[in-house]
């Protein structure tokens, strides 16, 4: 063979590797977002939310939602209010005898997977008001990835002119993870393929031991040492001076982690150490992981892939912190 | 058919299957892979 033929040979079959490299990578994407469309996953969905919903902010929040946004992400609609907020337009000035609260969470408080009207802040108001016989308003301020610094700056910054009558805090297990740094989408955020891939190969990392397990990894979040420990315990001490200081009741819910429920949880001494933190910067704290005892998490979770609580699970929290909490507590004349 | 042709074919029936092999790995996965993972999004 001659040296000209073997260099178009060579070419050809690189030209060949690409073709296919390029056609494999086409097939996924086509198939991937066929497959993402009917069967709704975490990474996509919230790889959507981010960008469709999350907009940097120079806050201590580091990013809100827009406002009047509109989406459509793990099969519910969400819609955001003027102030970013998945929750109904709230006027500046109470109504006649309302009772106000600001509730400060994650993606969980969101009610992501859940749609408006089944979350746990709907079905509290409804309860406290039809058993104090006063309109309950509580102004969900959830946003996916918040940690108890962001909720703290949402109290201080976002919600200092809110005319509020107490506090109520969801706290889940992720919320000592530092603050990330707010950046903007990436290019191949776009891609289904890139997501699914780097979402796959986490877990396949996590399987295999060369990354923490989710137990691991949420158990070392609490370890003195830890990059988020001492900004998360100082959170939770700033919240409840803020709270005094405006005089505001504040409620602390500890949520169970939702892969498992058992008694004897990988997790119990986590919840213990924070519910004693709360306590002592002022909190009432709720537990909740009793009420999810005898629940089979399968039953409770939005999807196989993502153990965020569905709408059961909402009306179980929303339950067991009704039955841990006199609504009179909020009310200013004890009525 | 050329012998170029079939290469091509080739190419593109090895594409198809690498395709559908990965595919059907990443759904497995995602239908009973999906335990160990914390909340940890792509984006913040």
């Amino acid at each position: 063979m001659s040296g000209g033929s073997r260099l178009r040979g060579a070419f050809a079959a690189g030209a060949a590797m690409l073709f296919g490299l390029v056609l494999v990578a086409v097939l996924l994407e086509i198939g991937l977002r066929v497959y993402a469309a009917i069967e709704p996953n975490v990474d996509v969905e919230f790889t959507r939310y981010a960008r469709a919903m999350k907009a940097r902010t120079d806050s201590g929040v580091r990013f809100l939602h827009e406002a009047n946004a509109h989406g459509h992400f793990f099969g519910v609609d969400v819609d955001t209010n003027s102030h970013g907020f998945r929750d109904a337009e709230i006027p500046a000035q109470k109504s006649p005898g309302e009772v106000r609260l600001g509730v400060l969470g994650d993606s969980v408080t969101f009610g992501w997977g859940v749609p408006y009207g089944q979350r746990f802040t709907e079905l509290l108001e409804e309860k406290w008001s039809a058993a104090t016989g006063r309109p309950f308003v509580l102004v969900n301020t959830g946003h996916g990835n918040y940690n108890s610094v962001q909720e703290l700056a949402m109290l201080r910054e976002h919600l200092a002119d809110e005319p509020l009558d107490g506090l109520l805090q969801f706290w889940y297990i992720n919320d000592a993870e530092p603050t990330p740094e707010y950046r903007s989408p990436p290019w191949f955020a776009r891609s289904r393929l890139a997501v699914f891939l780097w979402g796959k190969a986490d877990l396949l990392r996590r399987r295999a031991g060369a990354a923490a397990t989710f137990v691991d990894y949420y158990r070392d979040l609490y370890d003195e040492s830890a990059p988020g420990w001492a900004a998360f315990r100082d959170a939770i001490r700033g919240t409840g001076d803020t709270a005094r200081e405006r005089g505001l009741p504040w409620v602390f819910v500890i949520l169970p982690e939702f892969h498992g429920f058992a008694a004897d949880g990988p997790f119990r001494d986590v919840y213990d150490r924070v519910a004693r933190l709360a306590a002592e910067a002022g909190a009432i704290v709720v537990r909740v992981e009793p009420a999810f005892v005898d629940v089979d998490p399968a039953d409770i979770r939005v999807a196989t892939n993502d153990v965020h609580p569905n709408a059961r699970g909402h009306a179980i929290i929303a339950r067991a912190v009704a039955e841990a909490v006199d609504p009179r507590l909020w009310t200013e004349d004890g009525s | 058919m050329s012998g170029a042709g079939s290469g091509w074919r080739r190419v593109v029936i090895v594409a198809v299957v690498v395709a559908l092999v990965v595919l059907a790995g990443i759904v497995l996965l995602d239908h009973f892979g999906a335990q160990p993972q914390p909340f940890q999004y792509l984006l913040h």
